[in-house]
């Protein structure tokens, strides 16, 4: 009786874990989002200068193949005719890597 | 009598066959005429259309900017120099937003199956300014909403046209400097990011 009260509550416990993980995952990709909408989506929605545009895997896969390491460096100092940081010189490293990531949800998997 | 009252039917009945048989006959005929060399026609929807067409131009800008402005230009090997009065330079070239308007002119001269020109609500150049209410609406729309485009049709001189709007960003300091900068220019306070203008392209619909 007790051995199984105790399995119901670690499954509980567990449960209540991986849907704050999802609510957190959640939240994070509604910030990067935000991030984008704001200062990445006027390029990366069109594919202007070249840009990546946002959900198409043929321009995305091998970008992404190069991991987030890779894809913030390039954001954070420019690459090609992408300026440092989109223009805003005021978005942190982490800001960044939201948008990012971000980015990156919208491939089709 | 009855046999005439008969024959009268049997005669009527004949002549109904016989119409009802030709008249079969010339449907059939005429099916088969409308069958015979006329091709279904299929059209483009005009948004694949026009997005198609700013794909081409949306590449052919940047590579020229790349390949030609950045790496041949002062902050490259340093022997064309990319100037708005390039003609008056012995190796001057054109700036991208030119090299764009002298392609849509080539264009205007060859066809008129569909213009483009970019233009702005803050032009240095007032004849780039825009003229029709549907790309006034354009031009607002994409600066509003930075990532999108405008559709829209409009009837010019008895003809409809497919008009759509795409944004002109300023993507380098150079865009942003020289505007900002420049004596003519209405707004002087562009930010690296900014829609600037838009590249209307105009298809028709009909035929005036």
């Amino acid at each position: 009786m007790q051995k199984q009260m105790a399995l119901r509550i670690m499954i509980c416990c567990l449960c209540m874990s991986l849907s704050a993980c999802s609510d957190e995952q959640a939240e994070m990709l509604a910030k990067g989002e935000a991030i984008y909408t704001a200062n990445c989506k006027v390029c990366h929605a069109q594919g202007i200068n070249g840009a990546p545009i946002v959900g198409n895997s043929k321009m995305w896969n091998r970008r992404a193949e190069q991991g987030i390491p890779v894809l913030l460096e390039h954001a954070s100092q420019g690459f090609g005719l992408m300026p440092a940081k989109g223009g805003n010189v005021e978005l942190t490293e982490a800001e960044l890597e939201l948008a990012i990531r971000f980015m990156l949800s919208r491939l089709e998997t | 009598m009855r046999e005439s009252i008969m024959k009268a039917h049997m005669d009527k009945r004949k002549r109904q066959l016989r119409q009802g048989l030709m008249a079969t006959t010339v449907i059939a005929a005429a099916s088969l005429i409308s069958a015979c060399g006329g091709e279904e026609k299929v059209g483009i929807d005009p948004k694949i259309y026009t997005d198609s067409l700013f794909a081409v131009m949306k590449a052919d800008r940047t590579n020229y900017t790349k390949l030609v402005v950045k790496r041949l230009g002062p902050a490259g090997a340093d022997v064309v120099k990319p100037d708005e009065h390039w003609e008056d330079l012995p190796n001057g070239t054109l700036l991208p937003a030119q090299m764009f308007r002298a392609g849509a002119e080539a264009v205007a001269e060859m066809t008129d199956d569909f213009t483009y020109s970019l233009q702005s609500k803050w032009p240095i150049n007032k004849q780039n300014a825009p003229k029709t209410d549907v790309e006034k609406k354009g031009l607002e729309y994409i600066a509003a909403n930075p990532g999108e485009n405008f559709y829209g049709q409009e009837t010019l001189g008895g003809t409809t046209y497919y008009t759509a709007v795409y944004p002109d960003v300023a993507v380098s300091d150079a865009c942003t400097s020289c505007h900002n900068e420049h004596k003519d220019s209405p707004k002087t306070d562009f930010k690296l990011g900014e829609v600037m203008g838009g590249v209307v392209i105009r298809v028709p619909l009909t035929s005036s």
